[in-house]
């Protein structure tokens, strides 16, 4: 029986220069994808810094017709300083 | 240094009502604020300086005291659902003010948990627990602009549930 060993030894060589490869791939693709998370993060943070910006004047009021509503029905006393 | 005493006229007041704005009964919230304030007790050797530090561990243990009670007698904290006929419903009259405000309290517990929880817990912790937006920031684990975007998220939404309670009563 013949064996070609060239044939072998160059399919060897072949399979694992392609595990290198994949290897290789992974690794930009992992980047990529992190960078691609880096981007959405800042671009989240951006889009909330817009909307906040967007916010009419008196969003963030305590004492709007709503808030005073609130404080009004929670203004429950609270437990007498637990004995300790 | 503030001592806890100190701590607890301050807080104990805001961290009572936030309890029962986010569910809790009277009864309840207010064993849940005397256990937080006897671990802050035996804290108070390793208590911060800072006020918002100490706030926010307050509003921690206390968060945590009720979870492990609803662990514990599992039962939900928040009526998910109001009923049509009870959520179009007008104060009886002949009520004296206490009995409205209590009306009230319920119909804005009722509206606060049907707020998405994220809206529910920066907008309490705002106006019911006054705290200021980098607290809650912090508590909550999300930017300080976030937290202004849920407030005004929350209250557009609580004005459309509040609607008839707040023809009554403004």
């Amino acid at each position: 029986m013949n064996i070609n060993f060239n044939n072998i030894r160059t399919n060897t060589t072949n399979a694992a220069q392609a595990v290198q490869t994949t290897a290789e791939a992974e690794k930009t693709s992992e980047a990529t994808l992190n960078s691609y998370d880096l981007t959405i993060s800042l671009a989240e943070a951006a889009i909330e810094d817009i909307k906040a910006a967007g916010l009419p004047e008196d969003a963030l009021r305590r004492d709007d017709d709503l808030g005073k509503l609130v404080s009004a029905a929670f203004s429950l006393p609270p437990p007498p300083f637990p004995d300790v | 240094m503030k001592t806890v005493e100190e701590h607890y006229k301050v807080l104990a007041p805001r961290l009572t009502n936030w309890l029962v704005a986010s569910g809790s009964s009277y009864a309840e919230a207010c064993d849940i604020v005397q256990d937080t304030f006897v671990k802050i007790w035996n804290m108070r050797n390793d208590l911060q300086e800072d006020d918002n530090a100490v706030s926010g561990l307050v509003f921690t243990i206390a968060r945590n005291i009720r979870k492990n009670l609803v662990r514990a007698e599992k039962h939900l904290v928040l009526q998910d659902e109001i009923g049509e006929d009870e959520a179009g419903a007008t104060p009886e009259t002949n009520l004296t003010p206490d009995d409205e405000r209590d009306y009230l309290r319920r119909k804005l517990v009722e509206a606060f948990a049907k707020l998405p929880p994220i809206l529910r817990d920066a907008y309490t912790l705002f106006q019911v627990a006054e705290m200021p937006i980098s607290e809650i920031a912090v508590q909550t684990g999300v930017s300080e602009n976030l937290v202004k975007v849920r407030i005004f998220r929350a209250k557009e939404k609580l004005k459309e549930l509040l609607a008839n309670v707040r023809k009554d009563f403004c």
